[in-house]
């Protein structure tokens, strides 16, 4: 079974030594209560790196707790068990003209995940991430037992456990507000020019999508995706593909995906409706496309760059990128506007994040991931955990000063290899 | 439409329930064992689109349960008997008591509750009855052949039970599910075989909607289980799997 709780980029590699999976909350106390190493809860294995990894520890797999508690169609307040994926939480709510209130890349998250690691999209200038719509959850510790949170119920632990890496003990149940859409289908417009018009607009949802092939003049150019509901006929989760864990390390390479960057690279401007799934979860319709990459895996490489440092430290990442020979497939590139999130980890800040998707080619990627790591520092950004499996400890404590404090609010009984990895000293 | 479910907070169960709550907005009585589990799964059931959800909480392998349930339960169209426990093989070679107890769970008492339904249905004569048995109950392997065997009696069961239904129009459906990834068969090995609950879930509901005698879950097993039970006695019982 262990064989199956690997990271989304499948790096680094990682054995639990228990993995003792959850189905009922009434199982909750004696988990967090076990003898034993440390432990930490894994949801649906969506994070890149390894905060979802407790390499010689004890995991406990979340995906059997995925029931409804309570859903309001009026009021559009719900409550799930921690383990029940956005998608689950779509087929229901869609139909009666909600949405969840924040839509990362894939809809195959869990709940408590998306808590976890205080989740962001495409519409961070208008909704903020994921745990501002949190209304309360309840937290199993192996020191405090049951532990019902809220903005102002044991609020310390609230902001604490909103991006908090699991770490603060199990999480249960997540109650959170849900988006009014205007209907079921998304009206989108597509342009060609500067990335920095991703962070223009009135449209509550944009991205951009970089050709890091690009040179020269052409490094900035981007297709700016920007997208609102509006009525239409329900139509979610459509099939799809599945990988076939068959794909050679190394397919994936400089020279493949120069070639599908230009492939996919177009002038033209566009307007059409799509489905949620088409807008918000492309790659969902291929399952597994991470093993595209091979048994190795690759890097993702995800940072905010402030506000202040100006759009020139992304040029300077594509630049870093491209001189040390590494081409990126999945290039998304979004804004952050000022909302802030209560979570005392969370990534975001206000700004550009950039997320870079690198094949894992040993050594020289790595040394060209910290190079990278340096011009974000630089800049006064940082690198968002759920995505990082290899960043400094010194990187990760310049761009999360507040680490010690937070340290303070972590279950004794739990940990992961993120977290020892980034406090080892 | 109203369904009793036997043994409600088994996963296939739960999945299967939430199309019928989905699709059809059927109602339900929900038997099992724990309380506060089976409310847990009315919750889930009711903010899917569920009529309504009752709840009976007790000990299922008890003589009086069948007739107790049912009373409960009062008017159902559908009966779906989903109890069982995936037995430890080794411990049933060597525990008279846990091996009188695992049958009792996986035969004796999903019969006495098809039985007591079967008596309902014929009286009224309409229904239908839904079995869970197993493609473990297909050919006894050295892995598996205590929770097997059980799973054959009920298999020979639903067989012998609908006929002796057919004439009054009281259906039994036998759901024959493979290697399904539930927290039941977390211990065992899953490869390429392996199929989700809610994609199992979602079969269980097709095959009773369309009143299907035997369904394997996924439809594929038909053809592993037609090969498995076409090797030869000698062959087989070298095989290690």
């Amino acid at each position: 079974m262990s064989d199956h709780l690997r990271s989304w980029g499948l790096q680094p590699p990682s054995r639990p030594a228990a993995v003792r999976p959850i189905a009922w909350s009434d199982q909750a106390a004696a988990l967090v209560n076990a003898p034993g190493g440390s432990r930490l809860p894994y949801g649906r294995g969506r994070s890149y790196g390894d905060v979802c990894l407790n390499n010689g520890g004890t995991l406990i797999p979340t995906s059997a707790l995925d029931r409804l508690v309570a859903y309001d169609p009026a009021s559009g307040i719900l409550t799930a068990e921690a383990g029940m994926t956005f998608g689950d939480i779509l087929q229901r709510v869609v139909p009666d003209g909600w949405f969840t209130p924040v839509t990362p890349g894939t809809r195959r998250l869990s709940l408590g995940g998306a808590v976890a690691n205080d989740v962001h999209g495409k519409e961070h200038r208008a909704q903020g991430t994921f745990g501002r719509h949190v209304t309360e959850f309840v937290l199993w510790r192996s020191d405090r037992g049951r532990v019902v949170c809220g903005p102002e119920q044991n609020s310390d632990l609230f902001r604490a456990t909103i991006g908090g890496l699991g770490l603060t003990g199990l999480i249960t149940q997540v109650t959170f507000r849900l988006l009014r859409i205007a209907g079921p289908r998304v009206q989108t417009e597509t342009v060609s020019g500067d990335f920095a018009l991703v962070a223009t607009g009135e449209d509550p949802y944009a991205v951009a999508w970089l050709d890091t092939s690009a040179t020269g003049g052409k490094l900035s150019r981007a297709r700016i995706t920007r997208g609102a509901f509006a009525p239409g006929e329900c139509a979610l989760a459509r099939g799809g593909w599945t990988v076939p864990p068959i794909f050679p390390s190394g397919l994936l390479n400089r020279s493949t995906i120069g070639w599908l960057n230009r492939l996919r690279w177009s002038e033209t401007s566009r307007r059409q409706v799509v489905t949620p799934e088409e807008f918000f979860h492309p790659l969902d319709r291929l399952t597994g496309w991470n093993r595209l990459y091979g048994r190795r895996g690759f890097y993702q490489h995800q940072s905010v760059i402030p506000k202040a440092a100006g759009t020139e430290p992304i040029r300077d990442l594509l630049r870093v990128m491209q001189r040390g020979g590494g081409a990126s497939f999945v290039s998304v590139l979004k804004a952050f506007g000022p909302l802030e999130s209560p979570g005392l980890m969370s990534f975001p800040q206000e700004g550009l994040t950039l997320a870079l998707d690198l094949p894992n080619a040993g050594p020289p990627v790595l040394k060209l991931l910290e190079e990278m790591d340096r011009v974000v520092v630089a800049a006064g950004g940082r690198l968002y955990p759920a995505k990082d499996a290899r960043m400094s400890a010194a990187t990760f404590r310049t761009g999360f000063p507040q680490w010690e404090t937070f340290a303070r609010y972590i279950d004794p009984a739990f940990s992961s290899s993120f977290w020892r990895r980034v406090t080892a000293s | 439409m109203k369904i009793l479910i036997v043994g409600a907070t088994s996963a296939i169960a739960l999945e299967t329930a939430r199309c019928f709550a989905a699709g059809e907005g059927a109602s339900f009585c929900l038997a099992g064992r724990s309380a506060e589990r089976l409310e847990t799964v009315a919750a889930d059931l009711r903010a899917r689109g569920a009529g309504g959800v009752d709840v009976w909480a007790g000990d299922l392998t008890a003589f009086t349960a069948p007739a107790e349930v049912l009373r409960v339960a009062g008017e159902v169209d559908l009966v779906l008997i989903a109890h069982g426990s995936l037995s430890d093989e080794a411990r049933g070679a060597v525990d008279p008591a846990y091996r009188a107890s695992e049958i009792l769970v996986n035969l004796t008492s999903p019969m006495a509750f098809a039985y007591a339904a079967a008596e309902r249905f014929r009286a009224k004569k309409a229904g239908q009855i839904a079995l869970i048995t197993s493609v473990a109950g297909v050919r006894g392997r050295a892995r598996l052949f205590f929770y097997g065997s059980a799973k054959a009696g009920l298999i020979a069961f639903s067989q012998g039970l609908r006929a002796s239904l057919c004439r009054d129009g009281v259906i039994v459906t036998e759901l024959r599910p493979g290697l399904i990834a539930t927290p039941m068969t977390a211990t065992l090995k899953h490869g390429l075989l392996s199929t989700s609950a809610a994609r199992a879930g979602r079969l269980c509901h097709d095959a009773i909607q369309a009143r299907r005698d035997i369904a394997y879950i996924p439809g594929y097993w038909r053809i592993i289980m037609t090969i498995i039970r076409l090797i030869p006695e000698k062959l087989f019982q070298r095989m290690t799997f």
